[in-house]
């Protein structure tokens, strides 16, 4: 053993508190299985940096949706032939 | 670090909602799953919470789990990495707590110099891998302290053999920078 392993292995880690196998595995098993999809929407509400890229990303695209169905509903010759219309239902 | 036909047929039962398989598969891997976390997290508390959340998605996922792509303990290893980083980037680093020291040096010697000595040592070297970057750490907790090869922790790291030995290099040279060790 070189010298630089025999100080490292002078720092050793406790022993697993007594007990802790079977809170574990009994925590554990509180859990349903087979959902990872619950666990994954339930931090990307709660942790705000959970998926940032992905949040990041759907806020750009919403945007960007929403831009373009603003833009598509309101083109400027249509609000124009509004105006003629409202005219005539009026009666001017 | 083998699978053995033990670990393939528990996480078969467990996938099946077998829960006394599964107690046995904790049991079996918690005390090296737990010192990793601990040499990762540098506190019991953090290390147990790590740990309980690695087993949780073991349960949650044990469905996923392929045996003929990876041994168990591989696929053990990675969610037990990902949850001490995960754990370390969520949350702030406790200190040590003072029940941690008393466990740590108890081995029957009642000289009370010998273990003052003992403990400024083991702190010299917790403090040292406490400086570490986190990644570094996670490769020094593997490799250095629970003998992984190197290939092995690559995997559990999810990354290339060169990345896993770049990290120790680096590790290495600050570590014994740190502790005053000269070059071998």
């Amino acid at each position: 053993m070189t010298e630089f392993e025999r100080r490292l292995q002078q720092w050793k880690t406790p022993q697993p508190a007594t007990g802790l196998s079977d809170r574990i595995a009994r925590e554990a098993m509180r859990q349903p299985q087979g959902f990872a999809w619950r666990e994954v929407a339930q931090r990307s509400l709660t942790e705000w940096r959970y998926g940032l890229v992905y949040k990041a990303a759907a806020l750009a695209a919403c945007v960007v949706i929403g831009v373009g169905v603003s833009v598509s509903l309101n083109p400027p010759a249509a609000h124009e032939a509004d105006l003629d219309e409202l005219a005539f239902i009026v009666g001017i | 670090m083998r699978d053995t036909v033990g670990d393939a047929q528990l996480m078969r039962l467990t996938a099946e909602g077998d829960a006394a398989a599964f107690r046995q598969l904790v049991a079996r891997h918690l005390p090296r799953a737990h010192a990793v976390a601990y040499r990762v997290l540098l506190n019991r508390e953090d290390a147990e919470d790590a740990v309980q959340a690695a087993f949780t998605k073991v349960w949650a996922h044990a469905g996923r789990y392929e045996p003929e792509r990876s041994a168990f303990s591989t696929w053990l290893y990675t969610i037990v990495t990902r949850a001490c980083l995960d754990r370390a980037r969520r949350f702030r680093p406790k200190t040590q707590s003072i029940d941690d020291w008393a466990e740590a040096l108890s081995d029957g010697d009642p000289d009370a110099e010998t273990q003052l000595s003992q403990q400024q040592a083991a702190g010299a070297v917790r403090a040292a891998v406490a400086q570490l970057p986190l990644n570094q750490r996670m490769a020094v907790a593997l490799c250095y302290f629970e003998g992984f090869s190197n290939a092995e922790a690559a995997q559990s790291l999810n990354m290339s053999v060169k990345a896993v030995e770049s990290l120790l290099v680096r590790a290495r040279r600050q570590l014994k920078t740190v502790l005053g060790v000269k070059d071998d």
